[in-house]
């Protein structure tokens, strides 16, 4: 028994990587269509989209990168989705190195579905100086991009600055959330939803709960639950499944690691105490 | 071969090569994290020399002279390789701190702290979150305050509140690792989807 307990403390890393694997794989093939719960973050970020008049002015600011994109690509997709449904008119802005590859799909997405760029949406030149940045958005727009000519985008001409914009979209899985509350919406006070990666969840909620965020998309399940809302079933609602059963797995292995331990420094104490008699 | 499918074919390489990592160090990853780091270092070089062309030197050129001032301060910023005239750097440096601490303090005390105290302030107290919510915060401020000695009762009480609030952290930061494990579970099954999709043919 002893023996048992020490290996189940100590088991193989690869055993335990192939174990994962095997619980992500299989739920690819073989979907269980687990129950999702929608939480009210996301929720709210549907309703802040949902509210939205046709033809809306939104801002769709990114700072995707590949080490992110697992969990913004889909809510991107999904959120960029349900606003084409409402016609809405995009400015897709690029904040990080990184970022505007997936602006350019975005764009390819719209132009598909037959919105023309200029008219219906634009994709800003990325520009580094990540804080300073927001800053010069929100004091002065225009002057901020500066190399964009006037005339070469109708959309960019008929907007003066950002109390234009019914909605801001922020997307990263870093800081750039402290900076559009901190210089976007204190300023304007444009309704701002924020897609993020569920690491930053715990340092972002507290501004959803005082209303400086309208919504909030978190991790894969929030891009499940946002397909799920908005009737646009994709990867992230195929693979919540997988998240659900990679989750038990850890569940397990703490579990079984946790209860080993104290049973066997149980069974050592007992034997110092029988020592000591 | 079509660009596009050798694209796919080099991703689930370079997949399979860091993954390859979880059975043992190998040169294979080796290659895949030295491409990654190089890659990555290049395009954001580019992107950075875009950038001084389209904001600064096209500008500048085209008759905004005073732009002169950030092409010398960031010139200076290269001083750094020199050791001769490496203090030079830390002038455009201590500037560029002093913008950076200007706006993270306005930052801060207007949307994150002002208007952080004056909603946990004003919380209606109609829900059960929000009653725990206000409890929490109470607790964990409790938990740092220092000024109270413990022997009086009014500092044993705080302490006892500031323990519930310890507790209180530790479930916090219980969650953040939960969350971290999520998020790396994401980009798991992200790859797997691109396996299986895109370079298998396997998943419709």
């Amino acid at each position: 028994m002893d023996d048992f307990l020490t290996r189940m403390q100590n088991i193989d890393r690869r055993i335990i990587y192939t174990v994962v694997f095997i619980v992500l794989a299989v739920p690819m093939f073989k979907p269980m269509g687990l129950p999702l719960k929608i939480t009210r973050e996301t929720k709210a970020s549907y309703d802040a989209i949902e509210a939205l008049p046709e033809g809306a002015l939104v801002m769709f600011a990114t700072a995707n990168a590949p080490g992110t994109q697992a969990e913004l690509e889909p809510q991107s997709i999904a959120v960029v989705k349900h606003l084409m449904r409402k016609n809405a008119k995009i400015v897709f802005n690029p904040v990080a190195a990184e970022s505007p590859r997936y602006c350019d799909r975005y764009r390819e997405m719209m132009a598909a579905a037959g919105f023309e760029e200029g008219v219906d949406f634009i994709q800003l030149p990325y520009q580094a100086g990540g804080e300073t940045l927001y800053v010069a958005m929100g004091t002065d727009l225009k002057s901020a991009y500066v190399m964009i000519q006037p005339g070469q985008y109708e959309l960019w001409d008929s907007i003066d600055g950002m109390q234009d914009f019914d909605l801001f979209v922020d997307c990263g899985g870093g800081e750039t959330q402290r900076w559009a509350i901190g210089h976007i919406e204190a300023k304007y006070h444009i309704p701002h939803i924020t897609l993020i990666t569920a690491v930053i969840l715990a340092v972002v909620q507290p501004y959803f709960t005082s209303r400086q965020f309208s919504g909030i998309v978190s991790g894969l399940n929030g891009a499940a639950e946002y397909e799920v809302l908005a009737g646009f079933p994709g990867l992230a609602a195929s693979g919540m499944d997988a998240q659900s059963l990679g989750h038990l797995w850890v569940i397990f292995t703490i579990v079984l690691g946790n209860v080993a331990y104290f049973i066997t420094k149980a069974g050592k104490a007992a034997k110092a105490r029988g020592g000591g008699d | 071969m079509d660009l596009a499918v050798l694209g796919v074919w080099i991703a689930a390489f370079c997949t399979l090569a860091v993954y390859s990592f979880l059975y043992g160090d190998n040169p294979v990853f080796k290659f895949a994290e030295h491409a990654f780091v190089g890659l990555a270092a290049a395009h954001v070089a580019v992107m950075g020399i875009e950038n001084m062309r389209n904001r600064a030197w096209e500008p500048f050129v085209a008759g905004q002279w005073w732009l002169l001032g950030a092409l010398i301060g960031g010139v200076m910023l290269l001083t750094r390789w020199f050791p001769s005239v490496r203090w030079i750097s830390r002038i455009p440096l201590g500037f560029m701190m002093g913008v950076a601490a200007g706006m993270a303090a306005r930052r801060a005390i207007e949307s994150e702290f002002w208007k952080q105290i004056i909603s946990t302030a004003g919380m209606k107290l109609d829900t059960l979150d929000n009653v725990l919510y206000l409890v929490i915060v109470l607790c964990t401020l409790s938990y740092f305050l220092f000024a109270f000695n413990d022997r009086t009762r009014f500092g044993g009480a705080i302490k006892s509140v500031g323990v519930v609030g310890q507790y209180v952290m530790m479930i916090a930061f219980g969650a953040s690792l939960g969350a971290t494990i999520m998020a790396r579970l994401s980009l798991v099954i992200a790859r797997l989807d691109f396996l299986f999709r895109n370079w298998l043919h396997l998943l419709d």
